[in-house]
């Protein structure tokens, strides 16, 4: 599977191999004879092609930074696994509660727009204060519980606007 | 492997104002280990100085090769018993490196009542040696101790005996141990040298023998001087009892350093890579553990600041979702993780038992990151099975045959700690974060349980009890069950290997499995699940 690379809004899938002559970049418009070399200091001498220039390289994690001809380019490493996983991402309608509980405290409304992973809700069961969070980003259609309510398991206590 | 996502923001004022609080807790934790550490009376300082010995920590300065880390056990043990006459128990134990091997210590601290073993002396140096038996570390004694505590020897003798066995038991298995005899080595004390490979002994201040001068006299009559009785040149003269003398403790260590760097470097198993730091800034765990364990954090979080490159291959991701399991590599060595995300439910208990097998499928050692209040209660899951289904959890870590090693992070409440392999459960080793509450039922439910029970008591006694005797029990009751379900109660009483800064964690995890590497995993044979 080849190696996926986001450049500002697009994803570039690329792989390397060893080439006749030396490594060959595999791209979406075909071979492309290519060479990284350390120069000290984070300097490289990139050679792609007929090109050949000098650039400063400097990664953390998945992000790499290249400074090229007066320019910074920022490129994102994605796992494969992450770009296709994501794809075929839907999200649910609602947040349920996990466990029967009593709510201790609801923190939007209806109309509010939530981000994934942000707080809905704090129920307390079993000794455990639970947050309930977004599962997906969204508009808040209806709130159904209210502090101190007991609610089921699989209670839906907030439910999302239909995507549009 | 992917890296896990953070959904924490560490500017938030949130989680900053929850660093705070976490971090001053960390901060009470180890000024409290530091004052169980060092502080001694002026006098029994003095004394040793009089003496010409060296304090313990400073003995293990020079045992321990320079830069290199030393993951003392049992740090806080006894330091609210005994009128605070046994800090520590008496006794230092931990897993350091001497000469480049990896060894367990055991060394006694003789700047408190001449370094007495206190009823909680002897089960620290035995559990000292459980852990070097069960990881085939080689010992090395720092003998010099006055003996078994005399106003309380009975809480010593059956225990005692213990250390011994457990000594006899790593030759047996060919584990090598070396003991420099510092101080006078009395009694069953006499036997930790003597069971020891290599014996090492000071002359002037070491001695040893069954019964000293004083004894002897009122037994037979007959006088005699310590160094005539059990000294060095005696011992390694006349008697064979011990190997070298030698005329200081500094040139006994060093001896000791020598002997150890002969002895063979064992092989490593399990599946080792290039170790890689957590991509996310592991000090981020302060703002992430919230200080009262009725917060609910999300355990992925912790995984995150933990685990090689946060990279955390999640297994069921879906299914189960209150208890988190999946692989990474921790100081390169691959890891089963189970980690508490809420209460435990049929479908996560399951989900625990497959992954306890898969773990053993493939002999990869195992992480509990406990967070528990339990095991779900109620009709409905109880029709469901939920016992039975704990009980598959209990029984597939019985049969597992990998190391396991467990962390309490924050609450360690009813059955979940047995189900998520509390020290019942033969974890290698078992730490505790400073800020946990562990105990058979939550400070709150424990503390109004036993208030109930009393005021009963109290009501049937004395009707007439005050509005404020009353108040009075609630608050003494209360107060008792905070601190007897504090993880520094629990870690006194050594009912776990140590309270960590969650900081230190990875690293003592690290040593954990290096050690563990030592043996080979044992094929799995598990009892009958109930279906």
């Amino acid at each position: 599977m080849k190696k996926i690379f986001r450049l500002g809004e697009t994803e570039h899938a690329c792989s390397l191999r060893r080439g006749a002559e030396g490594m060959v970049l595999e791209t979406e418009t075909g071979p492309l004879p290519c060479a990284l070399q350390p120069l000290g200091a984070a300097r490289y001498r990139i050679s792609a092609g007929e090109e050949q220039a000098e650039a400063l390289i400097a990664r953390h994690g998945e992000r790499i930074w290249v400074r090229l001809r007066g320019r910074t380019h920022v490129i994102d490493a994605v796992d494969p696994l992450d770009a296709l996983a994501a794809a075929g991402h839907h999200g649910g309608d609602g947040a349920q509660a996990p466990m029967p509980g009593t709510i201790v405290s609801v923190l939007v409304q209806p109309g509010a727009e939530v981000k994934a992973g942000q707080d809905l809700v704090v129920m307390e069961s079993m000794k455990l204060e639970v947050t309930i969070r977004a599962p997906h980003d969204g508009r808040i259609a209806a709130v159904h519980c209210a502090p101190g309510d007991q609610v089921p398991l699989k209670f839906t206590l907030v439910s999302f606007e239909a995507a549009t | 492997m992917r890296r896990i996502q953070t959904a924490i923001d560490p500017k938030a004022a949130a989680f900053r104002d929850n660093a705070a609080r976490m971090q001053a807790v960390v901060a009470d934790f180890k000024a409290l280990q530091e004052r169980v550490r060092h502080e001694r009376p002026q006098r029994d300082i003095e004394r040793l100085r009089r003496q010409n010995k060296l304090l313990v920590r400073e003995r293990l300065d020079l045992l321990l090769d320079p830069g290199t880390p030393f993951l003392e056990l049992s740090s806080i043990a006894a330091y609210d018993q005994f009128n605070g006459e046994a800090p520590g128990a008496n006794v230092i134990s931990g897993i350091g490196v001497v000469s480049g091997r990896e060894v367990m210590i055991h060394a006694d601290d003789s700047s408190n009542k001449g370094g007495a073993w206190y009823p909680l002396s002897a089960p620290k140096i035995v559990r000292a040696l459980e852990i070097a038996i069960e990881n085939r570390l080689p010992v090395v004694h720092l003998c010099d101790s006055a003996g078994g505590y005399l106003e309380d020897l009975s809480g010593v003798y059956v225990m005692g005996g213990r250390v011994f066995r457990h000594q006899c038991i790593l030759s047996k298995l060919g584990v090598p141990q070396v003991a420099v005899v510092l101080g006078h080595c009395t009694a069953g004390g006499a036997y930790v040298p003597a069971l020891c490979e290599h014996t090492i002994m000071v002359r002037g201040t070491g001695a040893v023998f069954l019964g000293g001068p004083p004894l002897v006299k009122a037994a037979t009559g007959e006088e005699v001087t310590v160094e005539a009785l059990g000294g060095a040149d005696m011992h390694t003269t006349v008697s064979g009892t011990a190997d070298y003398a030698v005329d200081s403790e500094a040139e006994g260590i060093a001896l000791a350093r020598e002997l150890v760097a002969g002895f063979s470097q064992p092989r490593k198993h399990f599946d080792w890579a290039d170790a890689e730091a957590p991509y996310y800034d592991p000090r981020e765990l302060y703002g992430i553990l919230p200080v009262d364990y009725k917060v609910q954090f999300d355990m992925r979080e912790v995984i995150a600041r933990m685990v090689d490159g946060s990279r955390f291959q999640e297994y069921q991701p879906g299914y189960g979702v209150t208890l988190i399991c999946g692989w990474a590599r921790l100081w390169g060595c691959k890891v089963g993780i189970l980690g508490n995300n809420g209460v435990l439910f049929s479908d996560s208990s399951l989900k625990a038992a497959h992954f306890i097998q898969l773990c053993n499928q493939i002999g990869t050692p195992m992480i509990f990151l406990q967070n528990t209040t339990g095991y779900m209660i109620g009709r409905t899951y109880e029709e469901r099975g939920i016992t039975k289904d704990g009980a598959k959890m209990l029984m597939a870590q019985a049969g597992s045959e990998v190391p396991k090693f467990t962390v309490v992070t924050s609450g360690a409440f009813g059955a979940g700690y047995y189900g998520m392999c509390g020290r019942s459960w033969d974890p290698r080793l078992i730490f505790s974060w400073p800020q946990a509450k562990m105990g058979v039922m939550g400070p709150e439910q424990a503390g109004n349980t036993l208030a109930d029970v009393k005021l009963r008591q109290l009501r049937r006694e004395r009707p007439d009890a005050s509005d404020e005797e009353v108040a009075e029990l609630r608050r003494r009751t209360r107060e008792k069950s905070e601190r007897e379900t504090s993880t520094l109660w629990f870690s006194a009483r050594m009912q776990d290997d140590g309270v960590l800064d969650p900081l230190d964690t990875r690293n003592a995890l690290g040593i954990a499995l290096s050690c563990a590497a030592n043996v080979p995993v044992a094929e799995p044979r598990y009892g009958v699940f109930r279906m």
